[in-house]
């Protein structure tokens, strides 16, 4: 272990603080989303691309549905994408991280070949490539996106685990007798856990941007269904006309991105992942 | 825009009363721009020669030869490079081009005088030979010309002498002449050249001189051109954008001189905030309409169908997605022969929710319905919107839908096949003639089959409208099939508007917008700089 004592400094505290505001933030309109919205998000109104006004605090969109109400359940829409894919693809690259890494030999060789293979292409024409050949539907896109990070967080489990399984504990644990599962979940597992934290706000991040950037594309959830990236591709060309309909959401994603890279730096100097 | 409108009527009564063509043609032109813009009023309309007009455009060309392209983005340069017997004029009005008129000894039969000491851009003089070689090519089914089945009623072309041709057709039609001015389904091509898909050789103002895909396209003026002085302009250069947002930073940039746009409210802005920007009112052309699987349940019960007409607020989509820059529709345009003109009373027009809730009552739906996927293209937001519009005023009347926004290449293949679960829109562009788009619901077409058409009475009142020459009497046929198509609801169209909305700045002289969104009138078109 390292010689320094593990001291969170008061700039990854502040961190943290911040990353853990701003994710109530985010965790209250995903949870609260539809009481929270005044509209219907799909109710329409002849008035489209009207300016703020009482009625619709951020005016409406190109066929006259209220932005903020847009907003709002489409932002409970992209963060679920986003922490279900995230989730899944935690399970996987914790499953074959630590089962490439402690079992090592073939298992480790065969594991990680696969996933270099995914890690090769390019993230969004795999996920596009993906989404494409199983159909633009939400579960899809959430397997699509846990594909895709699933060989960054398998790295980022392995690593750590390959130096933790030949430390004096694990020697110990094995001599006397302890099954080889339960030395990996509880005596490797719980010593590699920062990097994966700090790892999986990081990837949480980068998902935002993928869930927005495949529905820009209108690989998302179908209309009328909102969703930040879809409706960015719809206000695009109305960009000079009603600002808003873009800023709103563009907004929304730097803000819920922005969360999760606070939050995955305060983490890392709070857990001191780096200097370990 | 409603005295510009104004004045190209009146305009348009000046040509039919007999004033020389060319003459009403600078007036139509000096008219529009004055409606656009008062303070041009005293600048005298000397057309100045020379310079460039760089157009944006939106899309590549899909091959150049008239006689097998069937793609709208290459009528841009076939209606440069190529010209046949007749044309549209300003007023869509059909005009001796090629020809210097026609004599029709019978119903069925048309005598071209053809233009003498017109040349190809190749210096070859074009003769009745090349008519007839064209239209050998176009029903040559080695050539697969989609132009085909249009000329499929003429039965001979024969070469009377050098300069005159005869066509004979298999029965009187009064779509024929519509097709022959239709470029480029009309065009004259050279005989014995080959690959004009990309070297194209033609009779038009403009010849072609280089092309490199997604970048430019670029033609200079036909020295040899026929009509006299014209084109005015040295060169036209087409540049290519990918998107509405960068052709409109193009267009207020100068980069482009002139362009067209998908969204009436971006082409609105746009103008507003620039004066010096011209706009074209545009005609209705095109059809948004909601094509429906009618082979099987519940699409094959009227009511069903009544009810989807009748739960729709056509206004409602029509104000908020176009902002009310168009029409209510019926399956005809208005810029047709027989056209709907968005106000008149179209059974199952009322929207009725109630009465559309009652009508599923009856047909067994007491409970609403779920009509599960409605497929729309999803690369047109302006569809996509009307969709979703659609959706909830059809929830209201307790009528289920999946919006399903497709690939165009894919859709189009369903649509054909009639392979859609139960609802799918796809928007009908501006067709020479009326007949192209009521024959699509014979019950013999392709198109009809597809869609389980089987309306015995509707075939023969579309097959008979095809005979009928006096235009009075073909507009009245043409209004009783659409009342027959909204009586029993085969298509539910929702409205009509232009299929591009054009814009150019005001330097840009001499250019009239026609109603096809096929710019013919670049061969006018001067530049004031």
């Amino acid at each position: 272990m390292n010689d320094a004592a593990p001291r969170p400094g008061a700039r990854g505290r502040l961190l943290l603080t911040i990353g853990l505001v701003m994710l109530a933030v985010l965790v209250a309109v995903m949870v609260l989303g539809p009481s929270l919205a005044p509209y219907s998000p799909s109710r329409t109104t002849p008035d489209s691309l009207a300016g703020p006004t009482a009625q619709h605090w951020l005016g409406t969109d190109s066929i006259g549905r209220d932005l903020l109400s847009r907003l709002i359940v489409g932002g409970r829409s992209t963060l679920l994408i986003t922490f279900a894919s995230v989730a899944l693809a935690l399970c996987a690259g914790l499953v074959l991280g630590l089962a490439s890494g402690y079992l090592g030999g073939r298992v480790d060789l065969v594991v990680m070949r696969l996933l270099d293979v995914i890690f090769a292409f390019p993230v969004f024409l795999l996920a596009i490539a993906v989404v494409a050949a199983l159909g633009p539907t939400v579960p899809n896109l959430i397997l699509t996106i846990a594909i895709v990070y699933t060989p960054t967080l398998a790295r980022v489990v392995r690593a750590p685990v390959l130096s933790v399984k030949r430390w004096d504990h694990v020697e110990a644990a094995r001599s006397v007798g302890v099954r080889e599962f339960d030395i990996a979940t509880r005596h490797v597992l719980p010593l590699v856990v920062s990097p994966i934290i700090v790892q999986t706000s990081l990837t949480l991040a980068n998902t935002i941007f993928t869930v927005t950037a495949l529905s820009f594309l209108g690989l998302g959830p179908p209309p009328p269904d909102p969703n930040w990236g879809s409706m960015l591709a719809e206000a695009r060309q109305f960009m000079e006309l009603a600002p808003l309909t873009v800023i709103g959401p563009a907004i929304a994603i730097v803000f819920a991105s922005l969360t999760f890279i606070v939050l995955a730096n305060g983490l890392r100097e709070a857990l001191d992942v780096g200097s370990r | 825009m409603r005295d510009g409108e104004g004045m190209l009527e009146g305009l348009g009564e000046a040509l039919s009363r007999g004033i020389e063509r060319r003459t009403a043609l600078r007036l139509l032109v000096m008219g529009g721009t004055l409606a656009a813009s008062p303070r041009l009023l005293a600048q005298g309309a000397a057309p100045k020669r020379g310079g460039r007009l760089t157009i944006g455009a939106d899309a590549d060309p899909i091959g150049l030869d008239p006689v097998t392209t069937a793609a709208f983005s290459s009528y841009d340069f076939t209606s440069l490079l190529y010209t046949g017997l007749l044309r549209w004029n300003a007023e869509m009005k059909i005009e001796p081009d090629l020809a210097v008129g026609f004599e029709q000894p019978n119903e069925t039969t048309y005598v071209f005088k053809l233009r003498s000491g017109v040349k190809f851009h190749n210096g070859k003089a074009l003769d009745a030979e090349d008519v007839k070689a064209t239209f050998d090519r176009i029903k040559d089914p080695a050539s697969a010309s989609p132009n085909a089945t249009l000329f499929s009623n003429i039965k001979s072309v024969t070469v009377v002498d050098p300069l005159t041709v005869r066509f004979e057709l298999s029965a009187p039609s009064a779509t024929f002449l519509s097709f022959l001015a239709t470029n480029p389904i009309g065009c004259i091509t050279p005989r014995g050249v080959g690959d004009l898909a990309t070297k194209p050789v033609g009779t038009g103002p403009f010849v072609f001189e280089s092309y490199e895909p997604n970048q430019q396209f670029l033609l200079k003026a036909n020295p040899n051109y026929y009509e006299s002085g014209q084109p005015y302009l040295e060169s036209v250069a087409f540049r290519f954008f990918k998107d509405q947002a960068s052709l409109t930073t193009a267009l207020r940039s100068k980069a482009i001189d002139m362009t067209w746009f998908k969204d009436p409210r971006v082409s609105a802005q746009i103008v507003r905030t620039s004066p010096d920007l011209v706009s074209a009112p545009g005609k209705t052309t095109r059809t948004f309409p909601v094509w429906m699987n009618m082979k099987d349940k519940p699409l094959n019960d009227v009511r069903v169908r009544r009810a989807l007409s009748l739960a729709a607020n056509r206004q409602a989509c029509l104000q908020t997605v176009l902002g009310g820059s168009g029409k209510v529709a019926a399956m005809i345009p208005e810029s047709h022969v027989g056209g709907y003109d968005g106000v008149g009373d179209m059974p199952y027009y009322k929207t009725d929710p109630a009465g559309a809730k009652a009508l599923l009552a009856e047909a067994g739906y007491p409970n609403g319905i779920d009509l599960g996927e409605y497929i729309v293209v999803a690369a047109n937001p302006l569809d996509v919107s009307c969709a979703q519009i659609l959706q909830q005023q059809w929830a209201e009347a307790g009528i289920k839908v999946a919006i399903k926004p497709m690939e165009t290449a894919p859709l189009l293949a369903m649509w054909v096949k009639g392979e859609y679960p139960t609802l799918l829109s796809v928007a009908l562009s501006w067709s020479p003639d009326p007949d192209a788009i009521v024959s699509r619901l014979l019950s013999s077409n392709a198109y009809g089959k597809s869609m389980g058409m089987n309306d015995a009475e509707l075939d023969a009142m579309i097959v008979g409208a095809r005979a009928i020459l006096d235009p009075a009497k073909r507009a009245a046929a043409y209004q009783q099939i659409q009342r027959r198509i909204c009586d029993q609801a085969y298509v539910l169209d929702i409205y009509q508007y232009p299929l591009r909305w054009e814009a150019w700045w005001s330097y840009v002289k001499g250019y009239v917008p026609l109603a096809s969104n096929i710019r013919s009138f670049v061969r006018t078109t001067w530049i004031d700089k």
